[in-house]
């Protein structure tokens, strides 16, 4: 019928202009695609990278991934993604179970999440085989297998430095802090909350991944467990409940800012910037920031540090990431030959020195490197990294118990309790019993 | 009755007939999505995992959970007092821009740009302006005298609940004032011309002309705009993260939680599942009203109406 | 005359406050996009920047994706606009004019799509277009987005349509066109300030979207640029100001577009039609 065929052709001559407008710039990439594809064989391998925070780097990681393709004859289809974007298009893909990725970015708590359906592949065989050429530290090697086997192989690991503002310290005459106790002493000693200046800037907004990490640590430095090693949930226990309660104490006290309540993972950082915090718990791309002309007199009053110790441990989190490779892919020996080729020593070194501190290396061999050895800051990064056998449900060591503290982990737990509490909400016992059921809920699940 | 019967299969024809590529996109497009997600709503599913069925499991912990009842409270809040928002805004602004004006395309364009802009980058503007240290909204309200102390918009129930009201009012009131607008401009100035001649004011000329003509597109703007409010979840979750302590956690925001977060995608989709009876029945509320009677005389009763 | 100058004033001194209201924020982006990383996080912020840079715009221009983003925003955008009004025109009409068997029913499927939100019906869409091999394409995207944008252009079209006077109809019926006729060569025409403002509106929600682009299209060279833009965050501390330069840059388009089609939707649409 004509109106019919007359709705198509118009449909079909819209179509038509877009595409030929279209059909410019990615059809040229498709030609070039086509073309490589041709011309390298049949191998091809897809990576996705995981953006870090500077640009340099994640063109050198681009650079390096394109010169394997080169000198090996491979197409490499490889995508640098923003974190925050990264578990929702892998999942997709993953759901959709077609392009997935070959290769991805990966840590330990991504892959719990995920458990059991771990969608990474068993590489204990390729980290082994590079182990022996070159050698882990302990902390790295271990600390990064889940259930005695590896699923990702560990490449470099981000910290969680102490940043102090020593001349508010010097004022009051006051040593630096090498403990909790001594932190939270000092941290009351020089708050002055009429000028809006806080001793401690630890927050427990629902948001704040950075302050779920310190929280953790704080706590279990202090002997507060959330699982014991076998896997009972002990998250109601005294030691926690001090915690949880120590807090809330310096929150009423006015050591920590009223507005940390609401923080995101940029809010302790941003308040160390703005000179309203005398103790921040932060990665090392806070030292980054500092560097900038504007900061110059803040960045000459600032030490870094590794973080305090407890009085029952000075355990670590260690934030250990690596890559993956996925059940799904096809080419495993090129997959595994690409991450070895991202390894070697001689690139390896010159990239992270690009990121370094804010990532610093899993080899024994970077204690020979004056990069990491000669430098304040980069050596107290370094000796982070070997003591960061800590992870999320420390000290479980069934795998379900790692799980569980994986996937809870995500619900931003810590920060929750603690908000609920500082606030006055509930009680410290009543915000850790709720704590438990959503841990038990997690249990049932896995189990 | 031939001739009528008659006319209403040669309607029916041609009403299927014309329509046929839309009833095609969405039988193919939309039948598995939809199926889809009421399938796993009943079953355990986690990313990556297999489903497994259980029946009810999900629905029974969701009413169990405080949590649960609390983010449909916060989403009935939230939807009733934006969409309120929305129509007397929106009505209000089409009015002003329906009178001709120097520059009025010019601010007819302006005022669009609220709804235009990509929701992610608006509600970073959101976030930095309420932002408790270096935010403007604090910096202004101190100016002025208003407060003395930094509020801590994000961090006190009441606040955070109003910055997504504001963010939320802010990007929808040009829908409702176009939509109105492009209505308003359609009402002939003959009818307010011969109102005026018979001594009717500029308020009863609103209450009797104005107002039948636009009811139906604020109405329907509402509806539509109410599916969508409860929908909603970029603005509340890159703005509060649904805190403090879940005060503005709506109901899409605790689905995103469990099914991304926790990976549970079932019990994610679940949450969705149980709002169906209430947007099925928005939906039949809608077409109820916006559809012209199947008798084609409430069509001619509507046109005599207005000519009155 | 007087109360008619004062009513004129007040008019104005209200639009200038809806203005106000609807600018204010974008101001602030603005101001937010011309200052340095630095002068961001003072403690006071200022209210135009001291030291006034483009550095952010300079970024975002050369050295991202951002213009080809837009370049398919574009496509995408202007295609499943005209795409949504070409097919639910149709339904519009019908709904608003005729009695068939099923109406109730059909009215009630159209809205169907919006039972579930897009933060759940992402994944099976995706499984839908990687099905296609359509994945990481336009053409994959410019498939999936019609299912927002075809209800509510079908159902906002409904009362314009319906408020068009039906002796219009009944005097071409006598005339002899046909149903089709009517339908594009009367009825069309004169509910075109209707139909332009939800073009643009379909538009826009095309435009911003953000979910089904991030998990449809992964390389730079197809992405969105909401994609883009988000994909210049990591790590806490998001460039504000590279970001609030592409939220101005991104509301050019959109601007031009509804000023150019602002001048179709003055005059009413009885005009040139039945005499009353």
């Amino acid at each position: 019928m004509s109106r019919k065929t007359r709705q198509m052709a118009a449909l079909f001559t819209a179509a038509a202009t877009l595409a030929a407008t279209a059909g410019t710039s990615w059809g040229a990439a498709l030609e070039t695609t086509e073309a490589a594809k041709t011309a390298s064989g049949d191998k091809e391998v897809t990576v996705w990278v995981e953006k870090v925070f500077s640009d340099d780097a994640n063109a050198l990681m681009e650079e390096r991934l394109k010169a394997y393709g080169e000198e090996k004859g491979v197409t490499v289809n490889y995508e640098m993604v923003a974190a925050s974007d990264f578990i929702t298009m892998l999942n997709a893909a993953i759901e959709a179970g077609t392009n997935v990725p070959d290769v991805v970015s990966m840590d330990t708590t991504k892959v719990l999440n995920y458990y059991p359906n771990i969608p990474a592949m068993d590489v204990s065989e390729l980290v082994n085989e590079i182990n022996t050429e070159r050698p882990y530290f302990e902390a790295s090697y271990e600390g990064t297998k889940i259930g005695g086997v590896h699923y990702y192989v560990p490449y470099y690991s981000s910290s969680c430095m102490m940043f102090v503002r020593k001349d508010k310290l010097e004022e009051k005459g006051l040593e630096l802090p090498t403990t909790w106790d001594e932190v939270f002493e000092v941290a009351q000693a020089v708050s002055n909350p009429d000028e809006d200046f806080y001793g401690l800037g630890m927050g427990c907004g629902e948001i704040d991944d950075d302050d779920e990490n310190t929280l953790r640590q704080m706590t279990w430095n202090e002997g507060g467990y959330l699982l014991d090693a076998e896997g009972t949930i002990t998250c109601d226990s005294e030691a926690v409940v001090n915690s949880v309660n120590k807090y809330a104490e310096l929150y009423k006290a006015g050591a920590i800012p009223a507005d940390a309540t609401t923080w995101d993972a940029g809010g302790n950082n941003g308040s160390y910037l703005a000179e309203r915090t005398a103790i921040v718990f932060n990665a090392p791309t806070l030292y980054n920031a500092l560097q900038a002309d504007e900061y110059k007199e803040l960045f000459e009053n600032t030490v870094v540090l590794a973080p305090p110790a407890g009085s029952d441990n000075s355990v670590f989190m260690n934030f250990n990431r690596g890559f993956s490779i996925m059940n799904t892919c096809e080419d495993v020996e090129t997959a595994s030959d690409v991450i070895k080729y991202l390894c070697d020593k001689e690139w390896y070194d010159s990239y992270l020195e690009t990121i370094a501190p804010v990532f610093a290396p899993l080899f024994q061999d970077s204690m020979e490197n004056p990069t990491w050895t000669e430098d304040a800051v980069n050596s107290e990064v370094l000796k982070y990294v070997q003591n960061a056998s800590g992870y999320y449900g420390y000290p479980v060591e069934t795998i379900e118990g790692r799980a569980v503290a994986a996937k809870h982990y995500f619900t931003m737990p810590m920060d929750k309790a603690f908000n609920q509490v500082a606030t006055e909400v509930t009680s410290a016992e009543s915000a850790l019993e709720n704590m438990k059921y959503d841990l038990e809920d997690f249990m049932d699940q896995i189990g | 009755m031939n001739k009528k019967s008659r006319r209403l299969a040669e309607n029916t024809k041609f009403a299927y007939k014309i329509n046929l590529p839309l009833i095609i996109y969405l039988a193919c497009v939309l039948a598995f999505p939809i199926c889809w997600g009421i399938y796993i709503s009943f079953t355990n599913k986690t990313i990556g995992g297999e489903a497994a069925f259980v029946g009810l499991k999900n629905y029974q912990r969701l009413l169990k959970d405080p949590e649960y009842i609390r983010s449909i409270v916060n989403t009935l809040k939230f939807t009733v007092i934006t969409i309120g928002l929305k129509m007397v805004f929106g009505t209000v602004m089409a009015l002003a821009l329906n009178v001709d004006f120097k520059g009025r395309n010019l601010c007819r364009a302006l005022l669009m740009i609220p709804w235009t802009l990509p929701n992610i980058v608006v509600v970073y503007n959101w976030r930095w302006i309420f932002n408790s240290s270096g935010g403007v909204a604090n910096h202004l309200l101190k100016s002025i005298g208003l407060i003395d102390k930094d509020l801590v918009w994000f961090g006190t129930a009441g606040l955070a609940m109003l910055t997504i009201i504001i963010a939320n009012v802010w990007r929808g009131t040009p829908f409702f004032g176009v939509s109105i607008l492009a209505k308003l401009q359609t009402i002939s100035d003959s009818y307010y011309e011969a109102a005026q001649l018979d001594g009717a004011n500029a308020f009863q000329r609103f209450i009797y002309i104005t107002l039948p003509e636009i009811k139906d597109v604020i109405i329907l703007s509402a509806m539509m705009s109410t599916i969508w409010t409860i929908n909603e979840f970029e603005t509340v979750w890159l703005l509060t993260g649904g805190g403090p302590n879940g005060s503005t956690e709506v109901m899409n925001v605790y689905s995103y939680k469990t099914a991304m977060r926790s990976m549970m995608l079932g019990r994610g989709i679940a949450v969705s599942v149980l709002a169906l009876p209430i947007f099925i029945l928005l939906i039949s509320l809608l077409t109820r009203r916006m559809l012209p009677e199947e008798e084609g005389s409430r069509k001619a009763k509507r046109f005599r109406r207005r000519s009155v | 005359m007087k109360g008619k100058v004062r009513r004129k004033i007040l008019h104005r001194i209200f639009i200038a406050i809806c203005l106000f209201i609807a600018l204010a924020p974008i101001y602030w982006m603005l101001n937010t996009s011309l200052k340095s990383e630095a002068e961001i996080y003072l403690k006071v912020p200022t209210m135009w920047p001291k030291a006034p840079t483009l550095e952010a715009y300079r970024y975002l221009l050369t050295e991202t994706n951002f213009l080809n983003g837009i370049k398919n925003s574009l496509i995408v955008a202007g295609f499943v606009s005209l795409f949504s009004i070409f097919v639910a025109y149709p339904a519009a009409y019908v709904l608003a004019r005729m009695t068939f068997k099923g109406k109730r029913f059909f009215s009630k499927t159209v809205l169907f799509t919006y039972l579930l939100p897009t933060s759940v019906l992402y994944i099976p869409l995706y499984i839908f277009v990687a099905k296609l091999g359509l994945t990481n394409t336009i053409w994959g995207i410019m498939l999936i987005y019609p299912t927002f944008t075809l209800p509510y252009v079908a159902w906002i079209l409904i009362p314009h349509i319906a408020s068009i006077s039906t002796a219009l109809e009944e005097a071409a019926y006598i005339d002899g066109c046909s149903k089709f006729q009517t339908m594009y060569r009367i009825i069309f025409p004169l509910a075109l300030p209707g139909i332009i403002s939800t073009t643009i509106f379909a538009f826009a929600m095309c435009w911003g979207e953000y979910l089904y682009a991030l998990v449809n299209l992964v390389s730079k060279e197809v992405q969105t640029f909401p994609l883009i833009l988000s994909g210049l965050i990591f790590g806490d501390m998001p460039p504000w100001n590279q970001l609030m330069a592409g939220a101005i840059l991104a509301s050019v388009p959109i601007l031009v577009i509804y000023l150019l089609a602002s001048s179709s939707l003055v005059g009413g649409a009885t005009a040139g039609g039945v005499k009353e």
